[in-house]
């Protein structure tokens, strides 16, 4: 089951990626590896997200940044 | 562009099928709903056993057809054919609990949506039924429009009464409750009042008749039940119900008598037409006193006195005897509430808007505050209409010539 | 900037409408209730009042870079390295909030109305449309805003009207019972979503007529006010101060009007007051993020970049945050301190950006 998520996470990616290349002009270097640093950072990200549901995640860590603060409130 | 034949008659073969694709997510697969797959609650009755445990019954509209064949069910409340819904119970540990019993029984899908009443059982009342009005609120079908009712005995037997005049419960009480009421209550209200501070609440109290036969009559509104932090502490009924509803601007077309004059024929009976009441708190002596000020227009319906209405004075009479006798039974009826320790009228509520400091002063106290309270009632009667006769019937126009 | 499309100053006027009116108009009315009690429709009152200086702030450092986004107008103004950082908070500050958003939509559809399906369903069914539309172009997105939003407005209301006969005045008294303290708590919360306000700096070059655009913008900041406090208001009248006891006040407002027998269960319409506007607020955001980072990075092109990033976007609103208990919980506190750092931020931006143009330190192109 968790393969089947992996497999359709990568597939999702993949897809996104490639209709991007394929559609982008020749010779755009730099947005070339925009786009693969980004499908790949959200491609690691997605992993992460369904191997280790319990790791924190963006909204964690911002929880995490500001909790000395949120007792100020209230 | 890339110059890539092969991919860009792909891409446009796609774009072509895209719409195609839009067709898929029409089906809405996980969450849907079929009519015939749903058992459409349209009342529901919450009561206690005598164990503790609570009793969920469902009032579930069945279609047509299938009743017709049928019959009835073995709790099914409805005699000769004539009624769409069938009736079905559980018993559980919570009110959750005994539906997720009930669905195990139930062939289709309970659906919440339609509810339009609740029925709580008396006993459970008094034990308090705070606690299984969660789930209510909390499942996300229902809607805060539904009307609670308290029944006098079980809930069940309420289920069981028939009646032929209307097709469900659920539309018997609904009409039954807009013909008593002005503006009948609702769950919204009740969660209000439960979770305010007085914590206090009415709820309309139905009673149904011991005798089950054809001449025993329907189930019918007779009054309030009152409670209390909670729990249902007493009713109110007869001339209390009436002055209840005065006082709460709940009146509607409820017929009162009174006698006016000294001959020994006086009783004149009215029907109020329209009638508004305000509570205004104020201050005397330091301690906080309540006038309750109720103005009405009335409508005469029968005059078995000698005085004819058409004439001021009479009138006047008439008016003065009336709101005297309001004045009485709402009285009365304060003090019965203040037996209750049952603040019903919000007197704190209209505290609270004149001054709210001095309220959050007097909250904490206010169960023991309310019961003490002075109040006084203030009652003015306008005399709209008498009807189509001018004069008492039998009493001739030269008779009131006479000097 | 990197789209060479242009949007008028009502496309911008609804874009920002949306920003807070639609999450406002579910959200406020519980939050600022907790706080405020039967006060809670005055807070959002306060804090459109004291909001204002951001709108303005952001306004005015716009004007002072008419053809310039913020990504680019920063580095002017803190130097090359302080600009980039800053450009940096810009986007993940857009980024952030898509995912936010996109969490709380997601949450709402599902404990509302579809509660079997997997929530990744409608998440992803709503970004894929948000990163198809902010891959179309501003223009895309402006003709969309001014498609739904104005409907949305209408059926909003229709349904505000529809439940007068329900009214139960006396619920709002006494206004301001315990003081103002209690309503100001709860304008908190509304004041922080200000920082959405930011946008502006990157909307605003896209305009293709910048005559009065305080105007349009002030209608904007104006009708979010109205329809927050009317949607306060309204649950106010209704269900009194149990309204913050309700997790969705305004969806039980719908739910309660019935004119006679026919004419009730009509809860359907606000998902039509409320998709179209979460949508477009959502794309708004977006695509905020997408043409964001194009520039920041320095790219052409920004269009490759919509879908990745609406993935990345879907991903970190699930991200390690299983129950919608804890997500409230994090909206009701760490949530509004990080918008209100963004919104610190937007200002002092627009306060270095004034001193050093009265000191003639800053060079306009």
């Amino acid at each position: 089951m968790i393969w089947m998520k992996v497999a359709g996470i990568t597939v999702v990616v993949v897809i996104i990626a490639c209709f991007e290349w394929v559609r982008l002009d020749i010779g755009r270097v730099r947005e070339r590896v925009v786009l693969v640093s980004i499908a790949g950072l959200s491609w690691i990200a997605a992993l992460m997200a369904v191997l280790f549901p319990e790791m924190p995640g963006p909204i964690r860590w911002v929880e995490w940044l500001y909790r000395p603060l949120s007792g100020l409130l209230s | 562009m890339r110059k890539n034949k092969s991919i860009s008659v792909l891409i446009q073969l796609c774009k072509r099928l895209l719409p195609l694709a839009a067709l898929l997510s029409l089906t809405g697969c996980w969450d849907s709903d079929e009519v015939n797959s749903l058992a459409i609650v349209t009342s529901a009755g919450i009561d206690r056993t005598k164990d503790g445990a609570i009793e969920l019954i469902l009032e579930i509209v069945a279609p047509q057809q299938q009743q017709q064949q049928s019959g009835t069910g073995q709790s099914s409340g409805q005699k000769g054919g004539k009624g769409t819904t069938i009736v079905r119970y559980a018993i559980g540990d919570t009110a959750a609990d005994a539906q997720g019993r009930l669905q195990w029984k139930l062939p289709r899908t309970i659906y919440w949506g339609q509810l339009q009443v609740l029925v709580v059982g008396e006993e459970l009342a008094r034990d308090g039924f705070r606690e299984q009005l969660d789930y209510l609120v909390r499942v996300n079908e229902i809607r805060l429009r539904v009307m609670p009712f308290v029944t006098h005995g079980k809930a069940l037997d309420f289920f069981d009464s028939h009646f032929l005049l209307e097709q469900t419960k659920a539309g018997f009480l609904q009409s039954e409750a807009a013909r008593v009421f002005h503006k009948p209550l609702t769950l919204s209200r009740l969660v209000q009042r439960l979770s305010s501070d007085e914590d206090t609440a009415v709820l309309p109290f139905i009673n149904i008749p011991e005798d089950r036969g054809d001449r025993g009559g329907e189930p019918y509104i007779k009054g309030y039940a009152v409670f209390n932090q909670g729990r249902m502490v007493g009713t109110l009924t007869g001339n209390s119900f009436l002055a209840a509803k005065w006082a709460t601007n709940q009146l509607k077309n409820d017929v009162e008598t009174v006698n006016v004059g000294n001959e020994s024929p006086a009783r004149v009976t009215y029907t109020t037409l329209a009638a508004k009441s305000r509570l205004i708190p104020i201050r005397k002596n330091g301690e906080w006193q309540m006038n309750i000020r109720i103005e009405s227009e009335i409508n005469m319906i029968q005059n078995t006195s000698r005085l004819p209405m058409a004439e001021p004075q009479n009138a006047r009479l008439l008016e003065a005897a009336a709101a005297e006798h309001i004045r009485e039974v709402v009285t009365q009826t304060v003090r019965d509430t203040q037996r209750m320790h049952a603040d019903i009228f919000a007197f704190g509520e209209a505290i609270k808007r004149r001054n709210p400091h001095e309220w959050s002063r007097l909250e904490p106290q206010w169960n023991r505050f309310y019961p003490e309270m002075d109040f006084k009632v203030e009652a003015s009667v306008k005399l709209r209409r008498i009807g189509m006769n001018s004069i008492p019937l039998g009493r001739q126009h030269k008779e009131r010539t006479k000097p | 900037m990197v789209d060479k499309g242009k949007i008028s100053r009502g496309q911008l006027a609804f874009m920002l409408y949306s920003l807070m009116a639609y999450d406002g108009l579910l959200l406020i009315p519980k939050i600022a209730g907790e706080k405020a009690g039967r006060d809670l429709w005055l807070s959002p009152v306060w804090s459109h009042l004291t909001g204002i200086m951001m709108v303005l702030a952001m306004l005015r450092l716009s004007r002072m870079f008419p053809e310039e986004s913020i990504i680019v107008y920063s580095k002017r103004i803190l130097g090359k390295w302080l600009g980039i950082a800053a450009g940096f908070i810009f986007v993940f500050y857009a980024f952030y909030l898509t995912s936010v958003i996109l969490r709380i939509y997601t949450d709402f559809i599902s404990s509302v109305f579809l509660e079997n399906t997997p929530t990744v369903v409608i998440s992803g069914g709503i970004m894929f449309l948000v990163a198809y539309t902010a891959r179309g172009g501003v223009e895309v997105l402006g003709r969309l805003a001014q498609l739904f939003i104005p409907a949305t407005i209408v059926v909003f209301v229709i349904l505000s009207i529809l439940t007068i006969p329900e009214w139960e005045l006396s619920n709002a008294l006494p206004i301001l019972g315990k003081g103002p303290i209690p309503s100001l708590k709860g304008a908190t919360v509304p004041f922080t979503w200000f920082a959405g306000y930011i946008l502006l700096g990157l909307y605003y070059p896209l305009l293709s007529d910048k005559r009065k655009v305080t105007l349009f913008v002030m209608t904007a900041w104006f009708g979010e006010m109205i329809t927050l406090a009317a949607s306060g208001l309204i649950s106010v009248f209704l269900f009194g101060e149990y309204t913050s006891t309700l997790n969705y006040p305004f969806i039980e407002v719908v739910r309660y009007i019935a004119l006679g027998e026919f004419f009730q269960h009509i809860d359907a319409l606000l998902l039509a007051v409320w998709l179209p506007g979460t949508f477009i607020e959502l794309a708004t955001y977006h695509y905020a993020t997408v043409t964001g980072i194009a520039e920041w990075t320095g790219l052409k092109n920004y269009r490759a970049l919509s879908f990745t990033l609406g993935f990345l976007v879907l991903v970190v609103s699930y991200w390690g945050i299983t129950s919608d208990i804890d997500f409230e919980r994090y909206l009701a506190t760490s949530h509004i301190w990080f918008d209100f750092s963004v919104l610190v931020f937007g200002l002092l931006l627009f306060l270095v950006a004034w001193i050093r143009s009265k000191l003639g330190a800053l060079k306009y192109n």
